[in-house]
């Protein structure tokens, strides 16, 4: 289509060229005929080639002819038509010629500019994928060129100045200043053609910091005088990054691998040692390294081959998981030792991680629990036999001592009764006062029966009203006197946890005692509460009789001790002795408080 | 009243006799039967040894029975007079020096009618005794 265009101009250019050459016919009449054909036949050849020129000079002519050569208005076909003919179509041709090839020289730089500009464009493109940047320094010009992904690596605009050194200087981390410095001029100096760095840059717009791999390479003229230097900046922060990744990695797990107590192996199929944590390396006394390739048994066995008892050779055997308590002199002490089956990849058996975890002090201390435990035993057995003998002792007191104690009470009183008439003052005195003996003995081997009891019978927990206890108690102390005057208060709501029967015989006691000594005063007062003493809540029992010295009051708590004679207030001095006993049955503490006639008060604490 | 026998089981000597004594204080004259130890016991009342030949359908009001005694203890004899349908329902009252938790339930649980410990002091004995006598020959009623 647009080859027979190029025609259809051709064609045009014709009328156009005779139109041209009748305006100029009052210039210079018919003279030079082909005066204006010809600048539009180069015109055609040069925008429409060889063919539409020669289309224009043939068919051209001829119609010039026509007009302006006369005889004019004719075609003649004379030798001089055909001459000048002849003349303008290889004229026609030869300029075509040239206009075509300078057409085609043209479009060639054109293309070639094209290619040029795409496989920059290529370059560049790929500067950016593989974020390498690329530099030029010609040293004759003194100039220095950046690729854009230069000026993107250092967070740029491409080409947002024109690069310098002292540019680039700026964008590398401070701490690398000097040794990227360093690294180009000793290049220099030292005559190294090619050199390259790793260092760090910041983006100035960021702060971020990134890693950059240079490589650099000079170029020198026949002289050996350096005129170029050309360098690669690769961006490598992501590839630093993952390597730093992987390096934390390795050196967390293996951080982790050395700092687990328990003594780790890595052990192949042929009882190879792959790998030891620290513990184990230590136990070994070798260096982990040291360790690889070791065979296992012959270093922790200490034996020429696998024994049956390792749970690794068992593990070999069915690939599951296996542990054994052992005691390896090697290693000093005594292990629970675990073996896990290990996997490659392909989940082909490797070998097996073996585990030992040290159970020296623990087998120690068991070792310990059981002698303690025999000890134990062996105490409770000595307890157990010793409560016996304490029972039959009571039991042959309360049969064996009372029967000639109540022979001797009841012959005497006969006596008394019998022979009054056969005795004088005296002799009556002496038999009342054997009598008064007995029944005194009677109460003291009582009294110890009942002590040796609180400490036998077993304690039967339950929860006691304390209260109400001490009720039943004085109820029954105003009725052995009803004439004595007496004030009781008691504290109401005091409940504890503890044995009923133990509890009432401790309060008798109490009760007991100060009933008996503010026996001589017009008017008593005995007071039973709970209070807070030290922080702690405390029990005490308290009343304005005879007191005590406080220089004996730490004696009174062992049995027979008393502050009184007989004849002032009768007792055994066994009392305080029973109470305190049920008051540590309990688990619990007892002490007295007083003055001589001012009173007594007993605490105790449950 | 006075046929109505004791058969008192006491190995002590002197026991016996404060018993006796204290009896008589009280003006008890019950015949009292004594018993050495529990073979003797038992031997009077089903009529053996040197019981033999005796009416054992004369049984007697009361056993006074002592716990601590040669060859036969209080509490096997009473444990054979509860069973023996001869004897199983005559009352037993235990008579001891023991003031033991075990002998007290020991002998209730083999079936004794009452537990009195013996006080050293005789006036209070005596005054046990009038009691007892009181409560097991006049005023309880025998099956």
């Amino acid at each position: 289509m647009k080859k027979y265009s190029k025609y259809g101009y051709a064609i045009l250019a014709i009328p156009l060229s005779i139109l041209l050459r009748f305006a100029i016919v009052p210039l210079i009449g018919y003279g030079i005929p082909y005066i204006m054909l010809y600048p539009v036949t180069v015109g055609v050849a040069l925008f429409a080639g060889m063919g539409p020129a020669v289309l224009t000079g043939f068919l051209g002519s001829i119609i010039t002819d026509y007009f302006f050569v006369s005889p004019l208005h004719t075609i003649t076909l004379d030798v001089s038509h055909i001459t000048r003919l002849s003349i303008m179509v290889l004229t026609s041709a030869f300029v075509g010629y040239v206009g075509d090839m300078l057409r085609a020289g043209r479009k060639r730089a054109e293309k070639q500019a094209l290619v040029l500009r795409d496989s920059e464009t290529r370059l560049n493109r790929s500067q950016e994928i593989a974020h390498l940047g690329s530099w030029e320094l010609d040293l004759v010009k003194n100039k220095l060129t950046w690729s854009d992904e230069v000026y993107r690596i250092f967070g740029l605009q491409p080409q947002e100045f024109s690069a310098t050194y002292e540019a680039f200087l700026e964008a590398v981390h401070p701490d690398d200043r000097t040794a990227v410095n360093d690294a180009y001029s000793s290049s220099i100096s030292e005559g190294r053609d090619i050199y390259e760095i790793e260092h760090r840059i910041v983006r100035k717009a960021t702060g971020e910091i990134r890693y950059v791999h240079e490589k650099c390479q000079h170029f020198r003229d026949e002289t050996g005088r350096i005129i170029r230097s050309v360098g690669m900046v690769h961006d490598i922060t992501e590839r630093k990054q993952a390597e730093d990744e992987i390096l934390r990695a390795k050196q967390e797990w293996e951080r982790t691998f050395d700092s687990v107590p328990d003594l780790i192996a890595i052990i192949d199929n042929h009882h190879r040692i792959l790998r030891v944590n620290k513990p184990m390396a230590q136990r070994l006394g070798l260096d982990a390294d040291k360790c690889i390739g070791l065979p296992c048994y012959q270093y922790v066995h200490g034996l020429d081959g696998p024994p049956d008892f390792c749970p690794h050779v068992r593990t070999l055997k069915d690939g599951c998981h296996h542990f054994a308590e052992l005691h390896e002199e090697r290693l000093g002490g005594d292990f629970i030792v675990t073996t896990n089956p290990l996997y490659d990849e392909q989940g082909r058996s490797i070998g097996s991680v073996h585990v030992a975890r040290d159970i020296t002090e623990r087998k120690k201390a068991e070792a310990h629990i059981i002698t303690l435990n025999e000890e134990l035993k062996r105490k409770v057995d000595e307890l157990d036999a010793a409560n016996k003998e304490l029972e039959a002792f009571s039991y042959s007191v309360s049969h064996d001592l009372r029967a000639p104690l109540r022979s001797v009470a009841g012959f005497s009183q006969a006596l008394i009764e019998d022979y009054h008439g056969k005795l004088d003052n005296e002799g009556m005195d002496f038999l009342n006062r054997m009598v008064s003996s007995t029944r005194r003995m009677g109460v003291l081997i009582d009294d110890l029966l009942n002590l040796s009891r609180v400490s036998r019978t077993d304690m039967n927990r339950v929860n006691v009203n304390l209260s109400r206890l001490a009720g039943k108690i004085v109820k029954n102390l105003k009725r052995t006197q009803p004439e004595r005057q007496v004030e009781f208060i008691i504290a109401d709501g005091l409940f504890t946890d503890g044995d009923e029967h133990l509890l009432n015989v401790a309060l008798e006691n109490l009760f007991g005692n100060s009933w008996k000594f503010t026996g001589k005063l017009q008017k008593a007062m005995i007071e039973f509460g709970e209070t807070i003493k030290d922080g702690n809540s405390v029990y005490y029992v308290k009343d304005n009789g005879a007191g005590l010295d406080m220089n004996y009051a730490g004696k009174l708590f062992t049995p027979f001790q008393r502050l009184h004679k007989e004849e002032e207030f009768p007792g055994t001095g066994i009392g305080l002795a029973t109470v305190k006993r049920i008051i540590e049955r309990h688990g619990g503490r007892v002490w007295i408080e007083g003055e001589i006639d001012k009173g007594a008060l007993v605490y105790f604490t449950l | 009243m006075k046929n109505k026998k004791i058969l008192l089981v006491e190995d002590n000597s002197d026991d016996v006799k404060l018993t006796l004594r204290a009896l008589k204080k009280n003006r008890i004259m019950n015949e009292v039967i004594i018993a050495q130890d529990g073979v003797e016991a038992l031997d009077y009342l089903l009529g053996r040894g040197k019981f033999a030949g005796r009416d054992t359908s004369r049984t007697p009001q009361v056993i006074l029975l002592d716990l601590k005694m040669p060859r036969m203890d209080g509490l096997e004899l009473l444990h054979h007079i509860r069973a023996n349908d001869m004897t199983r329902l005559l009352p037993v009252v235990v008579l001891t020096t023991s003031s033991e938790d075990r002998d007290k339930i020991e002998s209730y649980k083999l079936g004794a009618n009452s537990y009195i410990r013996k006080p050293v002091d005789f006036t209070q004995f005596v005054e046990a005794v009038q009691q007892l006598g009181l409560y097991w020959l006049v005023l309880n009623e025998a099956p």
